[in-house]
């Protein structure tokens, strides 16, 4: 989708969206350029791109400079100042970058929010009892999304701990760089550390809410059963003291 | 037990690994005498800075090699046990006609479709003929089931349809090389064109200069160092000992020693005197075998701004000057460094022509191979060095024809069982082929250290 391009570009630049999700996606800003120096577009497109996600130290933007081409870009936003032939590459190696980058700060997001519950639930790994009971379909669902998360993380895997080729396209460079500077190898290995303790603490989490409530079951069985022989033998009773009278 | 009295002949490199690695795998009691002719130990790591700034740079080796994503990288294992950090460095760059070539699409842009696919083709071949675990393992397989070619590099080339592709290749790789490509090996070639390629290789340097390596080696080795002390013959002194003669500001001092290590440069072997005749002609056989001499010339220069990091963003590029040089950016080095700092490896016949030249013509003339882009530097000039290696390292390393891992490290094993050559020219001429020739020779050494016919000597010296 091409959009009117920001104040101040030169004519030929394009402004794309591209949508990762319906609630998230990115502006990449593209310039070629067939002149130096590039250091006034470069001010102006760092302008650009930190005009959006104020205050969030998250989306500062940054900037890489690789062979004649300065790329600049922050989570919501991403500018391409390169000669014209570069560009197209260019964009597919962003497209193709930030699409992972997305999925992955999606994961981040998702165990930064459920991270704040594992101390409170930890408890029930341990023991649970019946006043917890209410709270079981709440961990049945931490424990879906945590499996989720490992799933999107595992699918993540080869476009993470990809490879490099040789000989090298100007893609696969800036894929790499891009890799690099946002430290993605690290963060997956982060994001797998925390979701095993994620994992093992609504793991015993599901075992205790599975052998309380079939412990739980077995109690109101045995108390049936116990009721109905109760009942039984008070019928006997009846009728053996209404035998005798008779 | 006996105390073993062990000379290193050689204090680079080569022979700091070897005192150190053996302090680590000798369970009998030694002594280590060093013999170092210079007034400095380190060999060929030099971390040198310029007079007019602060700003550091590498003289000698430049680079080492990491091998750890294949097997194991005992270099990089003892970078860490040093408590070294590693650098990682890495460079795609070439400069070829003044068109700066940093990947495929570049090559399709200025050469078009079949110069990429010649040099795709040509790709495709040097992998089909050495994987990754080959290149790791080449330089310690028995050369009778050796696979590699034996035909020179320059037929390999030739094959190659397109001339710019050759070109390309041969600038790429020319550096590294460090000879023409008739001088060397098709299975060295391609060794050094696969190197370029991450999955078989990677680079680094170490952090602080690469000198720190042999500082932290120096300063962890327990041995009697003697330098400015010229070993000028070795021999044999009779009852399985071997005699090392040596020369120190006119003095001549004779020791002998229960084992020598000669770890000492190819070129320098010559100067030596060895006795009887058989280790004379054993010496000679050995150095025949080994005598390829490459050459290496590095003209390093201070700017007043790194003017090049528009077209250079790598830790270095490849230029088609002085027959294929590799021009690295020495301040990338150091991530925090503000300096501005140059450094041109010229090689092979270039580095051995040049040299005779002074300095001020070599600064000269390496400005003068800035590409058209980046020649305003000269403009920024402050400082220049030159440092001359001539001779100093091998165009075929391993040898020519090739020769098994205990024929490499003892030339004479008849009468001179006890005598042991350490050098990087045995492998593959770079620090990670020094260590593992300093790892082979000490695990043997420490073998024969422990057995019996050490430990019964008559000649006890234990203190």
């Amino acid at each position: 989708m091409n959009l009117k391009v920001p104040d101040g570009f030169p004519s030929g630049s394009k402004l794309e969206q591209i949508s990762f999700r319906p609630d998230h996606g990115l502006q990449i800003l593209v310039v070629p350029i067939t002149e130096e120096p590039v250091s006034q577009l470069l001010a102006q497109a760092c302008d650009w791109v930190a005009a959006v996600g104020v205050g969030n130290d998250a989306n500062k933007p940054q900037t890489l400079s690789l062979y004649g081409a300065q790329i600049v870009w922050n989570s919501l936003r991403a500018t391409i100042i390169a000669p014209p032939e570069k560009t197209a590459p260019i964009l597919l190696a962003l497209t193709d970058f930030f699409l992972y980058d997305a999925a992955l700060s999606e994961i981040e997001t998702e165990i930064d929010d459920a991270w704040p519950h594992i101390k409170a639930d930890a408890a029930f790994a341990f023991e649970f009892s019946e006043r917890a009971v209410p709270k079981r379909h709440e961990l049945s669902k931490r424990f879906e999304n945590t499996v989720s998360m490992r799933a999107r993380l595992a699918r993540l895997a080869p476009h993470v701990h990809w490879l490099s080729t040789h000989p090298a396209t100007i893609t696969s460079q800036l894929n790499e760089r891009l890799r690099e500077r946002t430290r993605m190898v690290s963060r997956f290995e982060f994001l797998s550390s925390q979701l095993d303790v994620l994992e093992d603490v609504y793991g015993m989490c599901g075992q205790r809410v599975s052998d309380f409530m079939l412990a739980r079951q077995q109690i109101i069985l045995e108390w049936a059963i116990v009721f109905l022989l109760a009942a039984e033998l008070l019928l006997v009773v009846t009728d053996l003291m209404a035998s005798v009278g008779t | 037990m006996r105390l073993l009295n062990i000379a290193i002949v050689g204090g680079g490199p080569g022979g700091l690994m070897t005192a150190y690695l053996l302090q680590q795998q000798l369970t009998a009691p030694m002594h280590v005498t060093l013999f170092e002719a210079s007034e400095r130990l380190g060999g060929k790591l030099q971390t040198k800075s310029f007079v007019k700034a602060s700003a550091h740079y590498e003289a000698g080796a430049a680079e080492l090699y990491d091998y750890s994503m294949i097997d194991e990288d005992p270099l990089k294992e003892l970078v860490g046990e040093l408590g070294l950090f590693a650098i990682p460095m890495g460079g795609s760059s070439v400069i070829l006609d003044n068109r700066v070539l940093t990947n495929l699409d570049d090559i399709q842009e200025h050469f078009g479709t079949e110069v990429l696919e010649a040099l795709t083709d040509f790709d495709r071949q040097a992998k089909a003929s050495m994987s990754p675990r080959e290149f790791y393992a080449i330089g310690h397989s028995d050369p009778s089931f050796s696979s590699a070619s034996a035909g020179r590099f320059d037929t390999a080339l030739q094959n190659i349809r397109e001339p710019t592709a050759q070109r390309y290749i041969e600038n790429l790789i020319h550096s590294d090389l460090a000879t023409e490509p008739k001088h060397t090996s098709i299975s060295y070639g391609l060794q050094n064109y696969l190197m370029n390629d991450p999955t078989y290789t990677k680079l680094y340097s170490i952090a602080g200069g690469n000198q720190r390596l042999s500082h932290e080696l120096a300063s962890r080795i327990d041995a009697t160092v003697l330098l400015q002390h010229t070993v000028t013959a070795i021999g044999s002194s009779g009852r399985e000992r071997v005699q090392v003669t040596s020369s120190a500001h006119g003095h001549t001092r004779v020791d002998d020693f229960d084992f020598v290590v000669i770890a000492l440069p190819m070129n320098h072997l010559t100067a030596l005197h060895f006795h009887p005749p058989r280790l004379a002609h054993a010496m000679r056989q050995h150095h025949a075998c080994y005598n390829h001499p490459a050459h290496y010339l590095r003209v390093t220069i201070l700017f007043d701004r790194p003017f090049w990091r528009s077209v250079l963003t790598d830790h270095f590029l490849m230029l088609d000057r002085f027959g294929g040089c590799c021009l690295y950016d020495e301040s990338a080095r150091e991530p925090e460094s503000t300096a501005a700092v140059l450094g041109w490896l010229i090689s092979g016949q270039a580095a051995l022509e040049m040299s005779k030249l002074d300095n001020d013509a070599l600064i000269e003339q390496a400005l003068g191979s800035l590409p058209d882009s980046l020649s305003c530097g000269r403009h920024s000039f402050i400082e220049g060095s030159v440092h001359r290696w001539v001779d100093a390292v091998n165009a075929l390393p391993g040898g020519m024809p090739p020769r098994g891992l205990d024929e490499r490290h003892q030339p004479e094993p008849v009468d001179h069982p006890n005598l042991f050559i350490v050098g990087d020219y045995l492998f593959d001429s770079t620090l990670n082929g020094v260590l593992d020739s300093a790892t082979h020779v000490t695990g043997w050494m420490a073998a024969l250290g422990a057995s019996d016919s050490f430990d019964k000597s008559p000649e006890t010296l234990a203190h």
